[in-house]
């Protein structure tokens, strides 16, 4: 027969009552997306623990008083299981308040460490005090009394407590002042109702403070990471803003409208380019210098990003002031190697190619700083590699001299430029597209139209990768000579 | 990557393994900028090295200016591949390759 006095009920309602916030709690956990996964986790454990701690007792609370050895039995293992559990909870919320309090991660590991061994010890000495009696007993009539021993019971959770005091005491500026306080409420809030207990013995103050503390924190840790999560979603979606702003700026910089020349009909040109990242390191350009003189200029600075794209900014400025004073190819390299090179702390560099065009007779004059060799397309031949010569990446040594060499386009020649985006275009077998491929692409219709050869060389591309990420810019530049009367 | 460093007196060998990309690159940037105090001999040994990229290069550059002022830099065992770039980057006339 079971006998329930009015405090015995009140602490089986209130038990009951907080089992069933646990529960609403652990929803919460896993409903809650902005949690950082091991926020999550430690609160998982850490709900658990408290559900099996205070069930537990509530098993003991009911059978406590009744006779007979099967419940003697189940007595012992309940009482047994609610201690090992007491341990764990105080576990989860010293590891929980070490990883909110951000504490170097070598350190953080070790500390964790000396937890588990703490945590073992406990399990360990509980684990033989119970073969002996010695923490807790059941007398004859089945009620619970505490052994000579009883106080080893509470030494784990009573150095944890006093391992999160020291490291809330310690890592104060880490914490924001709300998660501190609801830090402080966990930790006294089972002092204060320990001493409200030695008032009235008969109802589980503890039970009840800890379980609210609990919830308490809880809702504090969870506002915070909120909290968190949404300044950084608004940071990043500023920075995605500004990123696609500075995209759109850059890609703007390019002359992008074809046809480019409609009036000249000595010459027709076209030209792409498509960054890895929103802002790319590559760069084309052309323009006229002059009624008879067309520059094109083809780019590649080193590393990607924004970095890149403030260096080709610049680079790609001085370049064309360069080229519209009327200097040669070999002469705008060598000034704007000046230029780059005095103010070149971060050590980058850009290698470029740059031809100049005299559009009545097809002469181009063309320099190259490190830059890939041009293809060129002899119309009796098809498009071959043109294994120009090579000088120095402009940013190198501010004294590099550069060279330049003349050719003759017959009408119908063409020359393409390109970057290391065509040519290390890699699928997902590792495999680099290379020079072999591109100058087959060149070819399929080698007297196409410049924006055909290009969306040719560009189609060969993607279907060699076929699908894998592309890692670096990709850009392309074709001109075909026409010639007069064309 | 892996570097593989070995100092021996004031010569420093960094071995490299692997790709030398815009990954890998800063890596040895540290190496770079934090050990060459001392160092009056650099050698870099390519021979396992399979991939360098741009943001490599630039490492190399910034190592051959501070070797410029301290003592020597060479690099040895390239493979054709990045042969051919330091060719086409005219980095080959700027640096010690054997």
């Amino acid at each position: 027969m079971f006998v329930f006095s009015l405090h015995k009920l009140i602490n089986i309602i209130a038990i009951a009552g907080g089992i069933s916030v646990c529960a609403l709690c652990l929803m919460q956990i896993t409903a809650t997306t902005q949690l950082t996964k091991k926020v999550r986790n430690y609160f998982h454990v850490f709900f658990v623990s408290i559900i099996l701690y205070i069930s537990t007792h509530l098993a003991r609370e009911i059978l406590e008083g009744i006779p007979g050895s099967a419940v003697r039995k189940v007595l012992y293992s309940v009482t047994f299981i609610e201690l090992i559990f007491a341990a764990m909870m105080a576990l989860t919320i010293s590891a929980l308040l070490l990883f909110v309090s951000k504490i170097e991660r070598s350190k953080t590991v070790r500390l964790l460490f000396f937890l588990n061994i703490v945590f073992l010890c406990h399990l360990l000495v509980l684990s033989v005090c119970q073969i002996f009696g010695v923490i807790y007993f059941f007398d004859d009539k089945n009620i619970y009394h505490r052994g000579q021993l009883y106080l080893l019971s509470n030494l784990c959770p009573l150095i944890m407590i006093i391992f999160d005091i020291v490291i809330l005491g310690l890592k104060q500026k880490n914490l924001k002042k709300k998660v501190k306080t609801a830090f402080w409420v966990y930790l006294l809030a089972p002092a204060a109702a320990l001493f409200v207990q030695s008032f009235s013995k008969d109802i589980q103050y503890i039970i009840f403070a800890t379980i609210v503390a609990s919830v308490y924190m809880f809702s504090v840790i969870v506002s915070n990471e909120n909290e968190e999560f949404q300044k950084q979603k608004i940071a990043s979606s500023r920075i995605d803003a500004e990123l696609s702003m500075a995209s759109s700026i850059q890609s703007d910089m390019l002359p992008s409208i074809f046809p480019a020349f409609p009036e000249r009909k000595e010459f027709e040109i076209y030209a792409s380019m498509t960054p890895a990242k929103e802002v790319g390191g590559d760069f084309y350009d052309f323009f006229l210098v002059d009624d008879d003189h067309l520059c094109m200029i083809m780019a590649d600075v080193s590393g990607k990003g924004v970095p890149a794209a403030l260096f080709m900014m610049a680079s790609k400025i001085i370049l064309a002031n360069n080229a519209m004073m009327g200097k040669s190819p070999a002469k705008i390299l060598e000034d704007t190697n000046k230029s780059v090179c005095s103010n070149n702390r971060e050590k980058m560099f850009v290698t470029v190619w740059i031809g100049i065009l005299e559009i009545s007779t097809g002469k181009l004059t063309a320099s190259n700083a490190g830059h890939l060799y041009p293809a060129i397309k002899d119309t009796d031949f098809g498009f071959d590699l043109f294994r120009d010569k090579h000088g120095l990446v402009i940013g190198g040594f501010a004294g590099a001299k550069y060279s330049e060499y003349e050719l003759t386009l017959k009408p119908g020649d063409s020359i393409f430029v390109y970057t290391d985006g065509i040519t290390e275009a890699t699928n997902s077998n590792n495999q680099l597209f290379k020079t072999d491929r591109m100058i087959k692409a060149l070819n399929q219709q080698p007297n196409a139209a410049p924006e055909t050869t290009i969306k040719d060389v560009r189609s060969a591309v993607d279907l060699f990768v076929a699908g894998a990420e592309q890692f670096d810019d990709i850009t392309m530049l074709c001109m075909k000579y026409k010639g007069k009367g064309q | 990557m892996t570097i593989n460093k070995n100092l021996n007196g004031s010569e420093l060998t960094l071995g490299l393994e692997g790709r030398l990309d815009t990954t890998t690159a800063p890596e040895l940037e540290t190496v770079i900028q934090n050990e060459l105090s001392d160092v009056k001999e650099l050698v870099f040994d390519f021979k396992n090295l399979e991939y360098i990229s741009s943001a490599g290069l630039r490492v190399l550059l910034s190592a051959q200016k501070i070797m410029n002022k301290n003592g020597n830099m060479k690099i040895i065992n390239v493979n054709d591949m990045i042969t051919e770039i330091f060719e086409v980057t005219g980095f080959i006339d700027i640096l010690t390759v054997e």
